[in-house]
Parts: C-alpha cells; sequence; structure tokens
C-alpha cells in the first residue's frame, strides 16, 4: 500500500513537473513581449536583460496609441474582421441550414467543393484574385478584404453549423410549419436561437482567421490608408524600425489584446465548435 | 406573305405566353412540398455559392489559365505559350529545392506539433488540481496572431541582445552570439519553433477533446485485464484516438503547407534561399518579379501535389480504420 502511495505521489508529481515546463515553454514568449513593451529601447540594450518589467515605462504606447497610421491600420483591421464576421455567420447559417435538411443532387457537389476549398494554396488564389480585382478595380478597398477573409472561414463554419443543425430535432419546424410560419421565420424565430453556441463559435473562429490575415492585406491593399495590422506590423515595425523593440512589441500587445480577451471569455464556444465541426467531421 | 407570317409569329408568341403565364399560375398552386422545399434550399444555398465562385472557383480559373501565358505586370500578354512555364519550372533547380525545404518543414512541424499537443492533452486529461485554468492559459498562444508571434521571436532571437542568446551563453551551452534567422543551419529550425509555439495549443485542444470521448469504462475493463500505464495508453488510448489524430494531422498539414507569414516575416526565404518555401517562391516570383504566368505555375503543381496527397492520405486513413 505504502509503495502504491509512493508511486501514485511520484506520477502526480511528475504530471505537474511537466506541465510546469510546458507551461514556461508557451507562455514565456507572451510574457517576454509584455515586459519587452514596458521598457525604453536604452534599456533593453542592456544585458542582462530585464527579467521584471522594474521601471515601467509607458512611452512606447503613449507613441502607439497616437500614431494616426497604427490608429487607421487598427480601424481598418476591425472593420474587416467584423464585417466578415458578419458575413460568415449569416452565409453559414443559410448554407448549413439548406445541406442539413434537405438532401439533393448539387449538396455533395457542394460539400465537396467547401471541404476541398481549404486545400487551395491561398498563395495561387491570391494571383488570381489579384488580376480579377484589378480588371474588376477592387484592389485597395476594405470590401474585398472582407469578402476574402469570409472565405477563407467559410467552409468550416458551414460544416460546423451543419452539425449543429443536425442534432435540433425536425418537428420543431414541423410544429412552426403548422402554425403556419414561413421557412425564412422559423429558420430565425425557432432555429436560430437555439443554435447560439454554434454561431458564437463561428463568430469567434471567422474573427480570429480574419485578425490574422496577412496575405490578402499585403497583395490587395497598398494603399496606406486601407492598410490592415499584420501587413501594417510587419511592413512598419519588422522593416525600417527594426530597432524599435519597446515600440514594435508595445505594437504587438496592442494588436493582440482584443483577441486575447475576447478569446479568454468566449473559450468554452471555441473548444465547443471545434471539437464539434472539426473533429467529428 | 410577309404580313402573314408575321401575323402567324405574334399570334403563336401570345399564345406561348399565354400558356406560360397559365403554367406559372398554376405552378404556385401546384408546387410540391419537394419542389417548395428545394427552392428554399437553393436561395439559401446562394450565397455561399456566390462567395465561393468570386473567391475560390474564378480566381483559381484565371490563375490556372494564368500559368500557361507570360503574363507579367510588364506585358499583359496571355496568350498561350505552350506549357513554357512549366518546363522551365521543372528544369530548374529552384522549384526542387523549395519542394524540399517546405516538406521539410511541413514534415518536422506536424511531427513536433503532434507528439508535444499528446503529451500535453493527456497530461491536461488527468486528475490535476486548476485544470479548467490550465487548460484555458496553455491555449494562449493560438490566440495570438500570427505576426504577433513573428514579431515576438524576432526579438527573442536578436543576435545581439534577444534572450536567447543571453540564456544559452549564460548557462555555458554556447560560447559565441548566434544570428539564428540569418544562418544557413539554424534559420528552418528557427522557423519551425515558432510555428510549434503557435500550433500545439491547437492540436492540444483538439486532441483532449478526442480523449474526453473515450469512455472511462473501457479503461476501467482494460485495468481489470491487467493493463497499466503504457501498457493502457498504447492499447487503449491510441488506437480509440486514432481517428482525431488523423484528422488533427491532415489539418496541420494542409495548413503548414500554406504557411507564408512566418517564412517572408522571419527570414523572407533567405540566408541564401535556404528558407525559401513553395509559397515565398510563389509569392516571390509573382508579386516581387511580376511574373504572374511562372508563378500561377508553381501554385498549380503545388495544388496538384496537395491534391494527390490528400486523396491517397484521406484513402489510407478510411482503409486502416476498416480493419
Amino acid at each position: 500500500m505504502n509503495t502504491a502511495k509512493r508511486m501514485l505521489f511520484q506520477k502526480e508529481g511528475l504530471t505537474y513537473i511537466l506541465l510546469f515546463l510546458l507551461l514556461s515553454g508557451f507562455l514565456f514568449p507572451v510574457y517576454w513581449m509584455f515586459v519587452t513593451s514596458l521598457q525604453s529601447n536604452s534599456e533593453l540594450m542592456k544585458l542582462p536583460p530585464k527579467w521584471l518589467p522594474v521601471q515601467l515605462n509607458l512611452g512606447s504606447y503613449m507613441d502607439i496609441l497616437s500614431s494616426s497610421v497604427f490608429l487607421t491600420f487598427y480601424k481598418n483591421t476591425f472593420l474587416v474582421a467584423s464585417g466578415a464576421t458578419v458575413m460568415c455567420i449569416f452565409v453559414s447559417i443559410f448554407a448549413g441550414y439548406a445541406l442539413s435538411r434537405f438532401r439533393f443532387k448539387g449538396s455533395n457537389m457542394i460539400t465537396l467543393l467547401l471541404l476541398s476549398a481549404q486545400m487551395f494554396p491561398t498563395v495561387t488564389l491570391v494571383i488570381g484574385l489579384f488580376s480579377q480585382y484589378q480588371k474588376m478595380n477592387l484592389l485597395n478597398t476594405l470590401f474585398v478584404l472582407i469578402l476574402a477573409a469570409a472565405s477563407t472561414a467559410l467552409p468550416f463554419s458551414v460544416m460546423l453549423m451543419r452539425t449543429f443543425f443536425n442534432s435540433i430535432s425536425r418537428e420543431l419546424e414541423e410544429a412552426a410549419e403548422i402554425d403556419g410560419a414561413s421557412r425564412f421565420r422559423t429558420l430565425f424565430t425557432v432555429i436560430v436561437p437555439l443554435s447560439k453556441p454554434g454561431i458564437m463559435a463561428i463568430a469567434i473562429y471567422t474573427f480570429l482567421i480574419a485578425w490574422d490575415d496577412f496575405l490578402f492585406g499585403l497583395t490587395l491593399v497598398s494603399d496606406l490608408d486601407k492598410r490592415t495590422l499584420s501587413p501594417g506590423l510587419s511592413l512598419t515595425f519588422l522593416g525600417e524600425y527594426s530597432y524599435n523593440w519597446s515600440g514594435a512589441t508595445a505594437a504587438a500587445v496592442t494588436a493582440t489584446l482584443p483577441l486575447l480577451v475576447a478569446f479568454l471569455f468566449l473559450q468554452r464556444y471555441m473548444v465547443e465548435g471545434l471539437t464539434a465541426g472539426g473533429v467529428k467531421e | 406573305m410577309v404580313a402573314r407570317r408575321g401575323q402567324s409569329v405574334e399570334a403563336v408568341l401570345s399564345l406561348i405566353k399565354k400558356q406560360t403565364m397559365d403554367g406559372v399560375k398554376d405552378m404556385s398552386f401546384r408546387l410540391s412540398r419537394q419542389q417548395k422545399n428545394m427552392i428554399f434550399a437553393a436561395v439559401l444555398l446562394l450565397p455561399v455559392f456566390i462567395i465561393m465562385m468570386l473567391t475560390i472557383i474564378s480566381p483559381l480559373i484565371s490563375a490556372i489559365s494564368l500559368s500557361f501565358s507570360d503574363y507579367s505586370l510588364m506585358s499583359p500578354d496571355r496568350s498561350w505559350n505552350s506549357f513554357g512555364n512549366y518546363i522551365e519550372l521543372l528544369r530548374s533547380s529552384e522549384f526542387y529545392h523549395s519542394l524540399k525545404i517546405t516538406l521539410t518543414y511541413v514534415g518536422t512541424t506536424v511531427v513536433i506539433d503532434l507528439l508535444l499537443g499528446l503529451l500535453m492533452a493527456v497530461l491536461l486529461n488527468r486528475n490535476i488540481r486548476m485544470r479548467r485554468f490550465l487548460r484555458s492559459i496553455f491555449m494562449i498562444p493560438w490566440a495570438i496572431p500570427t505576426i504577433v508571434t513573428a514579431l515576438i521571436f524576432l526579438w527573442i532571437y536578436q543576435p545581439d541582445y534577444g534572450v536567447l542568446n543571453y540564456m544559452l551563453t549564460s548557462l555555458g551551452i554556447m560560447d559565441t552570439n548566434i544570428s539564428w534567422l540569418q544562418s544557413m543551419d539554424w534559420a528552418l529550425a528557427a522557423i519551425i519553433v515558432v510555428a510549434v509555439f503557435r500550433q500545439t495549443p491547437l492540436v492540444c485542444v483538439m486532441l483532449l477533446a478526442g480523449l474526453q470521448n473515450i469512455s472511462a469504462s473501457l479503461y476501467e475493463a482494460a485495468k481489470i485485464d491487467g493493463a497499466s500505464g503504457w501498457k493502457l495508453f498504447l492499447h487503449v488510448t491510441l488506437p480509440l484516438l486514432k481517428p482525431v489524430i488523423s484528422s488533427v494531422t491532415l489539418i496541420m498539414i494542409v495548413n503548414n503547407f500554406q504557411m507564408f507569414t512566418l517564412f517572408f516575416t522571419l527570414t523572407n526565404g533567405g540566408p541564401a534561399g535556404s528558407t525559401s518555401s513553395l509559397a515565398i517562391l510563389t509569392y516571390e516570383t509573382a508579386f516581387s518579379k511580376y511574373e504572374l504566368g511562372k508563378g500561377s505555375a508553381i501554385g498549380v503543381i503545388w495544388l496538384a501535389l496537395l491534391f494527390v496527397f490528400s486523396v491517397l492520405f484521406t484513402r489510407y486513413m478510411n482503409r486502416n480504420s476498416e480493419h
């Protein structure tokens, strides 16, 4: 009994040690970003590095938040991410519902199209999009970025909504139909309210994808006032200002905070959604 | 004669019109439930169809058609060049070089992702203290934008003041500082570390969900049969987790094949082309040299490879799970 207890204790100890090691490895870079952003550049150029932010220096945050270029990038990213999220929610509800409730010849084709779309290399698509939008005079608009981000998130979102709708009983619709409600009304007043967790999951997913977009923003937009955060950060801070690490990390923290906050609060939906749509499918 | 023919045509037309009008009227009454459903479904699917057309199908077709021409921003000549781009590519060494780098990157990254993710998932599935808290903390790297991840690691890898060189030299592991991202030997490994940092949490969450689906009674049964520890893991956990592992593997392979952001921001293909992945080669060709035709050709070959791979992978996994 004693040896068994000791073994159990050792095993538990090992679990915590491994978890601690993994946790420090995976969280140190995040911590380091925060610490760096709170120090001035002259302090960053001294060794040994300061492991704790002893003297708080908010100068870099002041600079970032008063830089009109950065705020423009921020605003554009926010517009693109929100636009793509709204678009993706509506389109996925429609398509997911149709694929869940009706069986017809085209439905398999659409599913196949959606699934294979995830595999197409974005760089290849971008060349096609570039030459196409150039002809249509749509380059340098936030609309193309919204469209591109929404379509990146669509395959997964549609599949997730389909799985979600599959779990909702059809009797509800039949009851509503007997009451004389139109199909659209039934969808929005009966089915959609029951699918909130699924909708939350695709909303966070799309928002994260759109916020993370780099390639579309880099290639389809070249005007400074239409630029989004990722290409903006890359072209501004990784290029000419590469000595300004305090400023770069302050910008990075500012660009991450909304995501981090949203993620920590809404994580439950995200995890549920990922497991429902990504793994079981 | 002419007039009469004109009249008759008019008469026929009006007859057709009347009939179709009646038909439409009839239809609105006689549409079966089935037909109404089909129309409703078609309306619901219209938006997704239009978006996919605009952003996937038509650019894909235009990229494929560009790949057969010498089209560039300098000379917008879209005429057929009889496989010129493809022949040039398959004869040049840069394409194979990029393919090799991409495969090395994808292979290494996905294997490390899976091993670390599985370890993490198993640990977080144990009955530990603060389990919920730990689970959400571990997910943080995944909520950080890729570009921010790149930026953090650029600073960590910085040759003179970066914390990595400082730690390694002060621990006595190295004598001199290494310029990680400017080194032919280290650049690709340095990129892989960043990719693993951001991707492992996602892998962990998906595997964790799979682990939670395994019912406890199976473990009980195996324990009664005398299995424990490693045996339990190898003979109960792994086989039951296999479908999840295979779909996670496919997702990670496809995603990493596409990886552009990290390569572009960390090394931009350098030093001396040692991290020039397919994504970088395509981008450079199309948007730095403005040879959109040749760039598309790389993209098309790449697409074909990816397609063949995922068909084979899915078939292999399905066959295995049948046994």
